[in-house]
């Protein structure tokens, strides 16, 4: 039946949703409510002061001075370093959408039941792209309690926007560990591949930031890091193209991931 | 009516030196209404098979037809009318076994609950264990009320009663006969002989994934033999009286007991022993290798 899967993905993940939730929620609680306690421009000076390649690792390539404000602060102290600690969340996820259920045998079971492959990848997939919106919605209560409790001026709105611009990312790493486990049926070597393109992109951003020119935008372009800039959607919104773009290549990524699974002998 | 048809079903794993030929070129019917044993031993290609039948895996060559369906193109209208039971069950171990059910029921978009509590009731199944603390039988009895619970037209059973304990391969075996006397067809892979022997009507025999035969069960115990043992108290003469019976081979002796092939009815054996002094006397059913050998011979051919 349509939807039986979706649904049971959500219940068996729910409270996994709540903790990541909740983690990364009080993370930006903590930073919000740190605020009143910083004095802003000591901070950037301070920050202007560390070698490039620091700056680059903690995602600080925008101008400096906007990070002078409530807004900015919060994206020195959490934006810069969320994506990096969330990335391992759909790849957690991803791992559930075929690789363990096939390494334990479960899905010779699931398989054997009047169920199309393409919907055991679908009905999933869609379950936990919701869950990583929950969980991004859960990180903006966390920095809305934050900023409540601190008292702090902040525009929420804008702050919204920066968070839930993450989860497009991270559908984007989502599809790319389905498809992985797809390709590659191991767990272990699925989970390999998938660490290191992480780490080989996370890489290639740092050292973006700390090259010039041309090698500097092809650098950018490939790690998927760089399509998630906090500060620039700070300072000019959202970038619709970063947005698409990402969109598009996740949607890519899950239906190769489709393809591959509704090709092969399953189990073995 | 066939159930299952096979038409030069071939799966060959992996290419070059490292190519599996696990079933070479399946021809196999099963009839409506018949419980089908498909014997072999490890390794043979009976899950292989099976796995083809239910478009786990893709065939290599030829095809297969299911419920006078293609097992692969319609596979998702074939499995609303399969049950199946996996050689090795694994299911969600965090759930418990009525939440397991209820996901497959779910899935199945529904089943006759009545029928289900009845199976359980009958299975002595208890629901409310996780999987992960059920012991092997009561796992295997949860995937026996998975494969039966939509009433299937086709029952697909791999290894289905290992670890079960005797009554309930008793209750296993009443459930079977009432699904054959309802019409449905039961395709049964097992190595145990004497099970399929229990319940089955005909038989495919499986070596190194090549069909060697396809018999009534009753004609594959008349060509089949035992292995006897006797504790006999003075031996004298006896092996070489022995030796001459019809029916009677291979006699050897071990310290005092005395071990030989029989073939056919007992008695000649019973009356041949009747001015010994026997202490001990064991029967053992030949082992599927055996009974390949006693029908094919050594080369393994019909």
């Amino acid at each position: 039946m349509t939807g039986v899967l979706f649904f049971n993905t959500l219940r068996g993940n729910w409270l996994q949703t709540v903790y990541w939730g909740a983690g990364l929620g009080l993370m930006a609680l903590f930073t919000a409510a740190s605020v009143p306690f910083f004095d802003s421009m000591k901070l950037v000076e301070l920050i202007q002061g560390l070698p490039p390649i620091l700056l680059a690792a903690a995602g600080y390539d925008a101008d400096l001075q906007i990070l002078a404000t409530p807004e900015g602060l919060i994206t020195i102290g959490f934006f810069g370093e969320l994506m990096l600690i969330f990335v391992a969340c759909p790849i957690v996820l991803g791992m559930r959408i075929s690789a363990n259920d096939e390494e334990d045998g479960v899905m010779e079971v699931i398989l054997s039941l009047p169920l199309s492959r393409w919907r055991v990848i679908v009905e999933r997939f869609l379950a936990f792209c919701l869950i990583l919106a929950g969980v991004s919605a859960l990180v903006y209560a966390g920095l809305w309690l934050g900023v409540a409790l601190a008292g702090v001026e902040l525009d929420m709105a804008r702050m919204a926007t920066v968070v839930f611009n993450v989860v497009p990312v991270l559908v984007f790493v989502l599809a790319f560990t389905a498809l992985m486990a797809t390709l590659f049926r191991r767990r272990q070597r699925a989970l390999a591949v998938t660490v290191v393109f992480v780490v080989a992109s996370f890489m290639l951003d740092v050292l973006a930031g700390v090259t010039d020119g041309g090698l500097s935008q092809s650098m950018h372009a490939i790690s998927f890091f760089s399509y998630y800039d906090p500060a620039g959607i700070l300072q000019h919104g959202p970038d619709q193209g970063k947005t698409f773009l990402t969109g598009a290549l996740a949607l890519l990524l899950a239906l190769g991931s489709l393809w591959a699974f509704q090709r092969r002998d399953m189990g073995l | 009516m066939a159930v299952i048809e096979t038409r030069d079903l071939t799966k060959v794993y992996g290419s070059g030196r490292h190519e599996v030929r696990a079933l070479d070129q399946l021809n196999l019917q099963v009839q409506q209404g018949e419980i089908f044993g498909y014997l072999g031993p490890n390794g043979a290609g009976k899950t292989t098979t099976i796995r083809l039948l239910l478009d786990l895996i893709r065939p290599s060559a030829g095809s297969a037809t299911v419920l006078g369906m293609d097992a692969q193109a319609e596979s998702v209208a074939l499995h609303k009318r399969i049950g199946f039971l996996p050689g090795e069950l694994a299911l969600w171990k965090g759930q418990t076994g009525a939440q397991v059910l209820r996901l497959v029921a779910d899935l199945r978009g529904g089943v006759d609950e009545a029928y289900l509590r009845e199976l359980t009731e009958r299975l002595q199944l208890d629901l409310n264990i996780r999987v992960r603390n059920y012991s092997s039988g009561n796992r295997r009895k949860l995937g026996l009320v998975l494969a039966l619970m939509n009433k299937p037209d086709l029952l697909v059973l791999d290894e289905p009663t290992g670890g079960l304990d005797p009554l309930m391969q008793q209750i296993f075996h009443e459930i079977m006969f009432e699904t054959r006397d309802e019409g449905r067809s039961v395709f049964l892979s097992s190595h145990l002989l004497p099970e399929v022997q229990a319940i089955c009507d005909r038989v495919a025999i499986l070596r190194q994934g090549r069909l060697i035969t396809v018999e009534q069960v009753s004609r594959l115990t008349q060509v089949g033999f035992r292995w006897v043992r006797l504790q006999v108290r003075d031996l004298g003469a006896l092996p070489g009286r022995l030796e001459a019976l019809d029916g009677v081979s291979e006699v050897s002796v071990e310290d005092s007991s005395l071990r030989l092939r029989l073939s056919g009815d007992f008695d000649p054996l019973l009356r041949a022993l009747q001015d010994s002094y026997v202490e001990e006397l064991h029967v053992h059913e030949p082992t599927l290798e055996e009974i390949f050998l006693a029908y094919y011979g050594n080369g393994g051919e019909a």
